[in-house]
């Protein structure tokens, strides 16, 4: 598979995630393409890839995860706030004012790893073994990482949509 | 009942729909891919270029010394075997000389062999006599004789 085809299969899709993850479109547009980047590197031989698309997920939540370790840092040596990060909701549609922000807001409120599981399946829809092999967990906790955060959504959501 | 608001839950997220990605982003994405995969590149092209070529003249010089180790071979069995096909001018002198001298002697043989196989007779025939000799004198027996010829 070449990196084009590899981009009009997954392109948008790693781009919702990586939206929704980091909270903002240009440090998504950026990891993006050091995801490709480094995916241009490996060479890999797509034919012995049992599942695509969970190779390149694994391969991107890496990717996302050196990025939020080097923003950690990078606030920790300057000790200020370098810039408003706008959440979800910089990549939600506005289509319904209210219940865009409402789930934007919700979605921010939550642990990373419960909005991680949260993304995968929801946004993604990938199963719950394909989530587990992505991040390296047990089915079990990726389900509960998940149930948790639904959990949370709907006790934030309680009421006001 | 909690079940069924989580599953409400799950419905606002799936009818959530996200942005597409701006456009110019693919290029963007793809652009720096691919000059990346060209810098980390272990070959540079001015390098795959050498090493194509010097794997053309590898190949030149493995015929090149199959063709001349060939030729050599068949030189070699030319000079050791009697194969005449490629025998210098001196020798095809000396062979005509040798004929010429046999036709001048009248004899199929070579002059050379015949004056070894007159000698090798000669030789041969001192020994039989100097046995014969010493065999029918009176105070020899046969293992006496046999050490002295030693």
């Amino acid at each position: 598979m070449k990196l084009d085809e590899l981009y009009d299969r997954y392109g948008e899709k790693m781009y919702h995630y990586l939206a929704l993850r980091l909270g903002s479109s240009e440090d998504a547009e950026d990891v993006l393409q050091e995801a490709f980047c480094r995916l241009a590197r490996y060479s890999v031989r797509w034919a012995l890839v049992r599942n695509p698309k969970a190779f390149v997920f694994r391969v991107l939540r890496n990717e996302a995860n050196r990025f939020l370790r080097r923003r950690i840092n990078e606030r920790a040596g300057e000790r200020t706030n370098p810039g408003e990060v706008n959440g979800p909701a910089s990549v939600i549609e506005r289509q319904n004012e209210n219940a865009a922000s409402l789930v934007a807001g919700a979605l921010a409120q939550l642990p990373d790893e419960q909005k991680e599981m949260i993304i995968l399946k929801i946004f993604q829809d990938f199963s719950f073994k394909e989530i587990a092999s992505i991040c390296g967990l047990s089915i079990n906790t990726a389900a509960s990482r998940y149930r948790y955060g639904i959990e949370k959504l709907r006790s934030s959501l309680e009421g006001k949509v | 009942m909690k079940k069924a608001e989580d599953q409400d839950v799950e419905g606002l997220l799936r009818s959530t729909r996200l942005k597409p990605a701006r456009p110019g982003l693919r290029e963007k994405v793809l652009d720096a891919a691919a000059k990346h995969k060209e810098e980390t590149a272990w070959t540079t092209p001015l390098l795959r270029w050498c090493l194509a070529g010097c794997a053309v003249v590898l190949a030149v010089i493995f015929v090149m010394d199959a063709g001349l180790s060939r030729r050599q071979q068949e030189r070699l069995r030319s000079v050791f075997n009697g194969y005449r096909g490629s025998q210098s001018n001196f020798a095809k002198e000396g062979q005509a000389l040798i004929k010429d001298l046999n036709d001048f002697f009248g004899s199929k043989q070579p002059p050379l062999e015949r004056w070894a196989l007159a000698h090798q007779r000669e030789a041969n025939g001192n020994r039989r006599s100097a046995f014969i000799g010493e065999f029918f004198r009176e105070d020899h027996n046969g293992s006496e004789i046999a050490k002295d010829l030693d």
